[in-house]
């Protein structure tokens, strides 16, 4: 009993020495690691962290004046949208209102504060209000382009001397397309009338080159299943897509679509 | 002592894993280009700036021709429902003909705001016209070029409209997410206005009316096979109305077995191999489905009063709707193509008949004599949930309709010009646009 306490002792102050050594050991080799990645990585082609690439993995979120791609209409309901930019529609920029005063507020209890998004299902007996269109609002589509796509970004892939750029920047009119006809075959009447709005479904897949869809997933589920399924059903009604631009060098293009129920 | 050395060994090790996998990670994959989009309202049509075609030379010819070219390419993109054209008089002054000539901030700030530009121009070469087409993404000036198109054509009408086409068709499908545009299909139908009534034939855009058949006698209910090398009618040129086979490679008759009574309304399923028709060879006006050279035969309905209209599902091939009375009125049934699994379809009041299923099987389009105010009606019914659409309203009678292969389309017959005439519209009911003018002319069936 007593040996056994002395032997825990001894095992315990070895054990720290040992630890210490090898820590500093790991520390070094992540150092070596990392400056040695940085060094083989410059001459491979690919820095970290330059503005303008060249390559590598650098996730790129260009926020441009001209529109290169898609315009996303804004996930608002249609009679509330409102211009995502005050430049250079068909309508005159109207002044932007003075904010009312905030007033006091209770603090809304934690529990309440992170409760998570709820898919929202009306009773049908309790009408909703109509909440009228305020003065000022613009149609939906006719609020002339947005001055930036609102999720306009990709990886830039770029390697063996010729850099694309980003895919939707090139071949907006490919993105807008594969946009258009999936939208087309989402059907909101497979979904419960009732259902008046839904957390996001993701859903990713690739276009081949030939256009077909391959590895359809949802990635992140609203949690509805009708609406789950509605979304996937839309993605597989639109294969096959038109093939992929020509000189597109690549052999396929990832997609990660979201879908929006908002009624 | 164990504990002690394998932990920390561990621990390396799994750490030079890590550093290696996120190494090879960031590596693979050089050439993965992702796009991120979302759905939520729905897109807004494209909007797309069709420049007439300038011909290079004052040939009378080439002048005449490029403007029926630049015609048919603008009313074959305006009919396609996709787009919203940009009107002539917001296009700048100065129109290009050579991918150098355009001006893009011409094209992209209002009036014009066009996302896409179609250009190009019309020489005579050898007494050929060879039009060079070109479709511009004026939104992206580093990289425009989307599609450009050579054709040859012959200096005639006939040829230079099929050019169009075909152009048309490339920018419908490019841009419409790879659905083939419907420009070069053709609509049969069945016109009186030689006397009797013929199956005639048309360019979907109502152009090129010619007649097929010229029996003398009653020929009805043309249907297109899949590969449109044949068209199946019924034909009273024998007696007794039986279904005809007409080959539209060699303009003449195929045969097809004969039976006594009524045989009508043929079908073809989507393969092409069978053809289900309406026949009274047992007495009572029955589905039976045979081969499409009219081996095997096999009664598929059985029950009192008249089954007729059949129609495959497109999509699937193993599902057959078709017009019943067994519960009083006509009403929509559908039924595996085996005849099991029968059921009905629209299960409100009047008349409803002449089912046409869309290309992508979720739909069925027909004509419903509502019984309260006895109006003739175009209405779709979404087959999943039953929820029934009404197309048309307030013109007169509206019959007959019938999908077009892009399902973007339905042509019909309608009275609401005076006299019964083939007309078109998109396929929620808006843009309805006349198609013939000459006599009565009824019962249309697109080819595919």
């Amino acid at each position: 009993m007593n040996g056994a306490t002395y032997q825990i002792h001894f095992d315990e102050r070895e054990s720290i020495r040992k630890t210490l050594v090898l820590s500093l050991g790991m520390h070094a080799f992540l150092l070596v690691a990392t400056v040695g990645y940085n060094v083989v990585g410059a001459r491979m082609g690919g820095v970290w962290g330059t503005a303008l690439g060249g390559g590598g993995r650098a996730v790129q979120v260009n926020a441009v004046a001209a529109l290169p791609g898609v315009p996303l209409p804004t996930p608002m309901q249609p009679a509330r949208s409102s211009l995502a930019t005050q430049n250079p529609g068909l309508y005159k920029t109207e002044e932007v209102k003075p904010e009312p005063k905030p007033e006091a507020k209770e603090i809304p209890k934690f529990k309440d504060s992170v409760q998570r998004e709820k898919a929202e299902r009306i009773n049908k007996r309790i009408q909703p209000e109509e909440i009228p269109p305020p003065d000022n609002a613009v149609p939906f589509g006719q609020g002339g382009p947005p001055a930036m796509a609102h999720s306009q970004f990709a990886m830039a892939g770029g390697q063996g001397g010729l850099n694309l750029g980003e895919f939707g920047d090139r071949y907006g009119w490919y993105v807008n397309a594969v946009r258009t006809r999936v939208s087309s075959n989402w059907l909101l009447s497979m979904i419960s009338p009732n259902l008046q709005s839904a957390p996001r479904v993701y859903v990713i897949f690739d276009i081949a080159r030939t256009g077909n869809i391959e590895n359809v997933k949802i990635t992140e589920s609203s949690g509805v299943p009708e609406v789950d399924r509605s979304a996937l059903r839309a993605v597989l009604a639109s294969n096959p897509f038109g093939p992929l631009p020509a000189d597109y060098p690549g052999s396929k293009v990832s997609v990660e679509i979201y879908f929006d129920l908002r009624r | 002592m164990k504990r002690g050395k394998l932990k920390p060994l561990a621990l390396a090790a799994a750490l030079a894993v890590v550093v290696a996998v996120s190494v090879f990670e960031s590596r693979s994959n050089p050439q993965e280009d992702w796009i991120k989009i979302g759905v939520n309202l729905g897109a807004p049509r494209i909007r797309l700036a069709v420049a007439e075609l300038a011909p290079k030379s004052v040939e009378q010819q080439l002048v005449s021709m490029t403007g029926i070219f630049n015609r048919t390419v603008r009313s074959d993109l305006d009919n396609a429902g996709i787009f919203e054209l940009v009107s002539r008089t917001m296009m700048p002054e100065r129109i290009p003909s050579e991918p150098a000539e355009v001006v893009f901030a011409n094209w992209t700030e209002p009036p014009a705001a066009a996302q896409m530009l179609v250009f190009g121009k019309a020489e005579s070469i050898n007494q050929n016209l060879v039009i060079s087409g070109r479709l511009f993404d004026v939104r992206s000036p580093a990289n425009p070029s989307v599609l450009g198109k050579r054709y040859v054509a012959t200096m005639n009408e006939i040829s230079t409209r099929e050019a169009a086409h075909r152009f048309a068709n490339e920018i419908i499908q490019t841009l419409g997410g790879g659905v083939p545009g419907i420009a070069l299909t053709k609509i049969a139908f069945v016109s009186k206005r030689t006397g009797s009534e013929e199956i005639w034939v048309m360019d979907y855009d109502g152009y090129n009316q010619r007649p097929i058949t010229s029996y003398k006698s009653l020929s009805i209910t043309p249907r297109w096979s899949p590969d449109n090398t044949r068209l199946a009618f019924t034909s009273y040129v024998s007696g007794n109305p039986q279904i005809t086979m007409f080959s539209m490679v060699t303009n003449r008759r195929i045969s097809f077995p004969s039976y006594k009574g009524l045989n009508t309304t043929p079908a073809w399923s989507p393969d092409g191999t069978k053809v289900a028709f309406c026949s009274s060879m047992s007495g009572d006006p029955e589905i039976y489905v045979s081969d499409a050279n009219g081996l095997n035969l096999q009664r598929l309905s059985f029950s009192r009063g008249v089954d007729i209209s059949p129609v495959w599902n497109p999509k699937t091939g193993n599902e057959i709707a078709f017009v019943s009375d067994r519960s009083g009125s006509p009403q929509i049934y559908a039924m595996s193509s085996d005849g099991t699994n029968l059921r009905r379809l629209v299960s409100v009041g009047g008349d409803a008949s002449s089912p046409s299923w869309s290309p992508n099987g979720l739909f069925i389009a027909y004509h419903w004599r509502v019984s309260e105010t006895g109006t003739y009606d175009i209405y779709v019914i979404e087959i999943a949930t039953g929820r029934i659409i009404q197309l048309t309203h307030d013109a007169r009678r509206n019959e007959y309709p019938v999908w077009s292969p892009d399902g973007r389309h339905i042509a019909f017959e309608s009275t609401r010009s005076g006299s019964r005439q083939i007309w078109r519209m998109l396929a929620d009911g808006r843009e309805p646009k006349q198609l013939t003018e000459n006599g009565q002319n009824w019962g249309p069936n697109w080819s595919h």
